[in-house]
C-alpha cells in the first residue's frame, strides 16, 4: 500500500514537473543606469507538437513597450526555452531589461 | 474504390482533419532574439515585417516513406536516404537547405522598410514550417521604425531630426 502511493506520488511529480531545456539567449547592451527592471514573458503551451504559429512571441515587445512608457528599454536578456511534460511541452519566452527614461 | 465509397470518405471529417493537418504546416520556433527598444514618443514608430524563407528537405522522411512502399525500389531510395541523412549529422535549426545564404538579404529588405535607419524593438524569430517531407526555413523580423511626424506627411520615410547617435537606434 505504502509503496503504491509512493509510486503514484513519484509519478505524479514526474508527470507535472517538465525538462527544461533552453533554446537560445540573446543580450543587448547594458547601460550604466539599471535603476528599473522591466520583464516580460509569453508561453504557449503545445500537445502532441501540434503548433501552427509563433504569434504568441508578437505581444513581447507590445509589453516591454507599455512598461516603459516613453523611454528605452536596453539590457535586453531573452530567453527562449522549451519545458516537456508527457505529450505536452511549453515554449515560453522571457525578456528582462532595464527601463530608462534619461537617455 | 467505386464511387459511393470514394463519396464517404470525402464527406467524412476525419478525412477532412487529415487533409487540414497534412496541409498546414507544425510551426517550430528556434529562436528568437530582441534588440533594444526605444518607446520614447517623439516620434511615431511604424511596424514592419520581414520574412524570407527557403525550402527544406528531410532526407529522414524520404526514406521513412520510401521503405514504407515495401519495394525494392523503396528500400534502394530508402538507404540512399539514410546515406545522404549521415552526411547531413550535426546540430542544426530545421531541415537542410539548398543555400544557406537564404536570409542575407535581410539588411537590404531591412534598409528598403526603414530608409531612415531608425529602427527600434528588433525581434529576429529563426521558425520552421513544417510539412511531410519538406519544411520551410524561415527567418522572420518584425520592428519599428521611428519617423518624424514630417517624414510621415511627405511619405519620404527620411527623417529631418538630428541623429546624434544616442537616440537609441538600433
Amino acid at each position: 500500500m505504502y509503496i503504491g502511493k509512493l509510486f503514484l506520488s513519484l509519478m505524479a511529480v514526474g508527470f507535472f514537473s517538465g525538462c527544461a531545456s533552453v533554446n537560445s539567449v540573446s543580450l543587448t547592451p547594458i547601460p550604466s543606469n539599471r535603476g528599473t527592471v522591466v520583464k516580460a514573458e509569453v508561453t504557449k503551451t503545445i500537445f502532441l507538437a501540434f503548433n501552427f504559429n509563433n504569434d504568441f512571441i508578437d505581444d513581447l515587445v507590445t509589453d516591454l513597450k507599455r512598461q516603459c512608457p516613453n523611454g528605452v528599454v536596453t539590457g535586453i536578456l531573452t530567453k527562449d526555452e522549451t519545458i516537456a511534460y508527457v505529450i505536452v511541452f511549453k515554449k515560453r519566452v522571457t525578456a528582462t531589461g532595464f527601463c530608462n527614461a534619461n537617455l | 474504390m467505386n464511387l459511393k465509397a470514394f463519396f464517404l470518405t470525402a464527406v467524412s471529417p476525419l478525412f477532412w482533419s487529415v487533409i487540414l493537418l497534412g496541409t498546414s504546416g507544425c510551426a517550430v520556433l528556434h529562436k528568437v532574439q530582441l534588440g533594444q527598444i526605444d518607446a520614447r514618443d517623439d516620434q511615431k514608430l511604424i511596424p514592419f515585417e520581414i520574412m524570407m524563407s527557403e525550402t527544406g528537405v528531410s532526407a529522414e522522411e524520404i526514406g521513412a516513406i520510401a521503405r514504407a512502399a515495401q519495394t525494392n525500389g523503396g528500400d534502394n531510395a530508402g538507404n540512399l536516404a539514410t546515406i545522404i541523412a549521415l552526411f547531413q549529422m550535426g546540430p542544426q535549426t530545421g531541415n537542410p537547405v539548398y543555400s544557406e545564404r537564404y536570409a542575407e538579404k535581410l539588411i537590404y529588405a531591412l534598409y528598403e522598410k526603414c530608409p531612415t535607419g531608425r529602427i527600434t524593438g528588433l525581434m529576429s524569430i529563426r521558425e520552421t514550417r513544417k510539412y511531410p517531407v519538406i519544411s520551410g526555413e524561415i527567418v522572420k523580423v518584425t520592428g519599428f521604425c521611428r519617423k518624424t511626424a514630417k517624414s510621415l506627411n511627405e511619405g519620404t520615410g527620411e527623417s529631418t531630426g538630428k541623429s546624434n547617435g544616442k537616440n537609441g537606434d538600433t
